[in-house]
């Protein structure tokens, strides 16, 4: 019997090929839409895990500190409790490291009377699970700050804020967006189906008169439906992926981010969801245009 | 419920159909008025009149394709018009109904549209491939079989409507103005398909407003006019047989 209705299936979408054609592309490119935002999101979102994975800290010594001191300084900020790593950077390291960013400009240093840059230690901050990285840098910096002899502690506490409230705001944004995308996808497969049962109403009413079951006249516009949504929501991933392999094969990581960050595609059960997601927008579209073809019948 | 003075064979038990003063209105207009009649198992009922008398309106109340304004229907020992609408397959699959415009699905096979009520009825591929083979081969289209209606004369595709409403061996078979448009030779074809099924027993309803159709038969004979029973002519010689309550 399912090969039967699943053969009734593919005749219609035969007989009505550009209606379902249009369908299909219309609920792909929402479902193209909605996996690219999602995909950018998690990549995004994984990169600012990495920043607020490992926060660096630079902890700037006073000028009057000499080394000696310098490490008693260092021994405190490894002893505290969120710090993973220190690392001193005497002020000839940060020069010459500031002459190399310098490159052909780096000639302006060679005129100061003395290198003007400071010691320094270099802090990495690792917040536990659960707590507020923003949070947790912030009040370890304030720690450090109070050690004797540091001057200056510098995180990018700004930046933290921002790249969080960003991803707070896309996260909101992406929802909504997607649910639109969404609704506009059931809207489609609901009215497609509903001008296939409009093209089908005669054969609909000749079946129901010889004695077919409302299942029984019902199951092939599931099976289609659920076929379309699946399909089209499983090339729209097909293209994503495609375009992400492209992208990502010219991928470099760049300054701002962690040196072992690669791009990666959504998760296998991401992928099942969004095809799931299709067909059962598929079979949600069709149970609304059954439903409104059985009201008119009653009216 | 009283019973009310019916037309047909008196006190009727065993009826396979029963009206009980059944009315039907379109706005103000009266397509039915008051009809009662009892129907036997086996029995081959015609009922005629001019266009507008109601012969079609009672034969689609019979498988509730329309509603009856008032009162009540018994089809097989059930009130057809308190059957659940998810439930009328049950009747349904025991009524074959040919209809006056054939209401052949254009999209599909004549071996596919003569089919039909018996994929709906859960049948299996292979009893249903030799079971329309059969019917293709009496109504002489196991040729036509892979063409499209659209493709078939007019009496090619009321035989195709007589296969498919003949495949489940019905108990009742009703049809509506089965000749007309069709010529005397596709006419006569018809027609012998329809009474096959009436010598095997099947109670056959027909609506029709050709008189030449029922002369020299052994059938009861229901005239209309303007919606109301005007005359019946009864031939003896029908015998009632037990309705099987399945």
């Amino acid at each position: 019997m399912f090969l039967f209705h699943l053969r009734r299936a593919f005749e219609d979408f035969k007989d009505n090929a550009l209606l379902h054609l249009l369908a299909a592309s219309t609920v792909m490119l929402a479902f193209l839409l909605a996996g690219g935002f999602t995909l950018v999101y998690a990549n995004a979102w994984r990169m600012a895990a990495g920043w607020r994975e490992n926060v660096q800290v630079m902890v700037y010594l006073q000028d009057s500190v000499h080394r000696q001191q310098a490490s008693a300084i260092g021994s405190a900020l490894s002893a505290m409790p969120l710090v993973d790593r220190v690392r001193f950077v005497p002020r000839e390291e940060a020069l010459a490291f500031l002459r190399e960013r310098l490159g052909s400009r780096a000639s302006v240093l060679s005129d100061l009377p003395k290198n003007p840059l400071p010691d320094a230690f270099s802090a990495i901050i690792q917040p536990p699970a659960g707590v507020s990285a923003e949070k947790a840098v912030a009040e370890a910096a304030l720690a450090m700050s109070r050690i004797p002899g540091v001057a200056e502690v510098e995180y990018g506490a700004a930046f933290l804020k921002t790249a969080g409230r960003f991803l707070d705001f896309s996260a909101v944004l992406g929802v909504a967006l997607s649910a639109l995308l969404l609704l506009a996808a059931l809207a489609i497969c609901a009215n497609t189906m509903r001008l296939v049962l409009y093209n089908r109403r005669r054969e609909l009413a000749v079946m129901e008169l010889v004695g077919a079951t409302e299942s029984f006249i019902r199951a092939p516009f599931y099976i289609q439906a659920v076929l379309l949504g699946a399909i089209s929501s499983g090339a729209a991933l097909a293209l994503l992926y495609g375009a992400f392999a492209g992208l990502a094969a010219g991928f470099s990581a760049g300054p701002l981010l962690p040196a072992d960050f690669k791009p990666a595609f959504l998760p296998w059960w991401a992928v099942s969801f969004s095809i799931l997601l299709g067909a059962a927008t598929g079979l949600a579209g069709t149970a609304i245009a059954l439903r409104h073809l059985a009201r008119l019948e009653q009216s | 419920m009283e019973p009310i003075p019916a037309s047909g064979p008196e006190g009727a038990t065993g009826a396979i159909i029963r009206l009980f003063a059944v009315t039907k209105a379109y706005g103000k207009e009266n397509a039915l008025s008051g009809i009662s009649l009892s129907i036997l198992p086996g029995e081959l009922v015609f009922f005629t009149g001019p266009s507008g008398a109601g012969k079609s309106t009672l034969l689609r109340l019979l498988y509730r394709a329309e509603e009856a304004s008032s009162g009540q229907i018994l089809v097989m020992n059930r009130n057809i018009s308190r059957v659940p609408r998810n439930r009328l397959w049950e009747i349904r699959r025991r009524i074959g109904v040919v209809f006056q415009d054939f209401s052949l699905i254009p999209t599909r096979t004549v071996f596919d549209n003569v089919a039909l009520p018996l994929f709906a009825a859960g049948r299996d591929r292979e009893f249903i491939r030799k079971k329309v083979s059969v019917l293709l081969r009496n109504a002489g289209l196991e040729k036509r079989a892979k063409s499209y209606p659209q493709s078939l004369s007019g009496g090619e595709q009321q035989r195709v409507a007589v296969a498919r409403a003949i495949c489940t061996d019905p108990d009742i078979i009703l049809a509506d103005e089965p000749t007309a448009s069709l010529d005397p030779e596709a006419a006569g074809q018809v027609m012998e398909a329809i009474l096959s099924q009436h010598r095997k027993g099947a109670t056959v309803l027909i609506a029709t407003h050709d008189r030449r159709l029922y002369e020299g038969l052994d059938a009861r004979v229901e005239h209309l006019t303007r919606g109301s029973i005007q005359e019946t002519e009864q031939n003896p010689s029908q015998e009632a047989r037990p309705f099987p309550d399945r």
